[in-house]
């Protein structure tokens, strides 16, 4: 087989997957109405919604890129069992359907649960069904993604580089931020990305972790879930307002990261 | 392929063997039915033991909707009387009819004793977790509470909006977050108290507002004369005892 039927024979499946891919995106623009759209472009409501997901999506990827971030750098050197246990606990959110994932959240942080209680006593103010509680759901669901993009990241940095920055005098940290980010920056950069974009769309954890109040937790996934119920065509309406928002938030993303 | 065939020929042999495929009758049903439908498709098997009840549970909305775009099940409850109206205008589903009524209640988490009658919602610094004003449930609720604003009592109506920490998109997840305590009290249907912990405190008669629920058979079914067989038996002395049991209210009080 030639290289150039080798590829045409690719094209099938590709072109395939790429109908199905878009076909129910195209319907969905093709059923919203334009008057809806606009009525929902003046709602206030709709901007404080479309604010806290693209606000509270950011705070969960700076959070994961730090916490999940700092976990992959540190157990991609561990070679135990107990760091690879600490691994897949760490990547196990991934499976987790994400409104069990919300309940866990309340059942952790909860005003009458243990924990809950315990974070009340030392004075510190409730998480559930507040704009923080959006992030947190966030993170949850969605850090996974960057765990495992970091892990994949680090790991492709040859061991042998690392050890000669040592070797020439640098310490660890000096390591990390002349030798490994750089090399590992693609990998990072591509999972960031990845992960906000799950944030957003985060729909079952948020439910149950934060609510949805108009307002104060009110997203744009679960706007849309919860105006669905009265009235799909504004539904319609906002899921639009949300594939073309984070679409221009990604492609500013993409072009900063490609820059750098 | 040849080793699986002593495998594949006893379950054809059974398959050739059976009974003729039982009817099946496909049930859509709003979400605040899904605990009483199980008990009324019991009452409906009793005459028709050879049909099988499947039920697709859901809110009314999207039932409304997988029955518009999709086209499926042959029998629509609903908890709203306009989505069985838009649909039979539509020639969707038959003429609508009323199945129960449900009214509203206050209902107080096991945790606290923060509510525990209807002037404590507008108490300061409780919390209230409602239906959204999308879904049916938050509406009664809103309706409910205007009345406040009819007779004068904005203020009040003002307070216990304050008061709200959260709008949930159905009643089940208003009812999840009261038994775990995230909330004082909120306002649900009686028949969501069946089961939980919660208590259940009067909602004043002047506020009350009771939520139609219709049926109707969908066009599209293919089991046109059971469908209506089956709202029969919803409609008849045994099926509307059924739904009084659970909480509903219905006509004649089940009669």
């Amino acid at each position: 087989m030639t290289d150039r039927w080798f590829r045409r024979l690719l094209f099938l499946p590709a072109a395939a997957y790429a109908g199905f891919m878009l076909v129910p995106l195209a319907a969905l623009l093709g059923s919203a109405a334009p008057g809806r759209v606009s009525t929902a472009l003046r709602s206030a409501e709709l901007w404080s919604a479309v604010g806290l997901s693209l606000l509270a999506a950011t705070a969960a990827t700076g959070l994961a890129v730090l916490g999940a971030g700092a976990a992959a750098y540190l157990l991609v050197g561990a070679a135990g069992r107990l760091a690879r246990l600490m691994a897949t606990i760490l990547e196990l959110p991934l499976v987790l359907p994400p409104a069990v994932a919300g309940l866990a959240l309340i059942l952790a942080f909860g005003r009458y649960q243990p924990l809950g209680r315990a974070l009340a006593a030392v004075g510190l103010p409730q998480l559930a069904l507040t704009p923080a509680a959006v992030v947190l759901a966030q993170l949850l669901v969605a850090s996974p993604l960057f765990f495992r993009a970091a892990r994949t990241a680090f790991a492709g940095v040859p061991e042998r580089v690392r050890q000669s920055s040592a070797v020439l005098g640098a310490s660890e940290w000096t390591t990390l931020r002349r030798v490994v980010l750089p090399l590992a920056r693609e990998g990072l950069a591509g999972g960031a990305l990845l992960t906000w974009s799950r944030a957003v769309g985060e729909l079952g954890a948020t439910l149950l972790f934060a609510g949805s109040l108009p307002g104060r937790t009110l997203t744009m996934p679960t706007a849309i879930f919860v105006t669905w119920q009265s009235d799909m065509p504004a539904a319609v309406g906002l899921s639009v307002i949300l594939l073309l928002c984070s679409m221009g938030a990604l492609w500013l993303a993409r072009r900063a990261v490609e820059r750098a | 392929m040849k080793r699986l065939v002593p495998w594949l020929l006893p379950v054809c042999l059974v398959g050739c063997q059976r009974r003729p495929e039982p009817v099946t009758l496909t049930i859509f049903a709003a979400s605040s039915l899904a605990k009483v439908v199980p008990e009324l498709n019991a009452a409906f098997g009793r005459t028709h033991p050879d049909v099988r009840t499947v039920v697709n549970t859901g809110g009314s909305q999207v039932l409304r909707t997988q029955i518009e775009a999709a086209g499926g099940g042959d029998v629509f409850l609903c908890a709203n009387a306009d989505h069985t109206l838009r649909l039979s205008q539509l020639g969707l589903v038959g003429e609508p009819r009323e199945l129960c009524r449900n009214s509203l209640v206050i209902a107080g988490t096991a945790h606290n004793q923060v509510v525990t009658r209807f002037d404590d919602l507008a108490a300061p610094n409780v919390k209230l977790v409602f239906c959204a004003r999308t879904v049916p449930c938050g509406q009664y609720t809103e309706i409910a509470l205007q009345k406040l604003v009819s007779a004068g009592r904005r203020d009040a109506y003002q307070a216990i909006r304050r008061n709200v920490v959260s709008e949930e998109s159905d009643v089940a997840a208003a009812v999840a977050k009261l038994e775990l305590g995230e909330g004082d009290a909120g306002i649900v249907y009686r028949t969501d108290l069946r089961g939980t912990s919660l208590r259940e405190i009067p909602l004043p008669a002047s506020l009350q507002v009771e939520a139609v629920y219709t049926m109707a058979k969908i066009a599209a079914g293919t089991s046109g004369a059971l469908a209506d067989a089956y709202l029969d038996c919803l409609a008849s002395p045994e099926g509307q005892e059924v739904l009084r049991a659970a909480g509903f209210v219905v006509p004649g009080g089940g009669k």
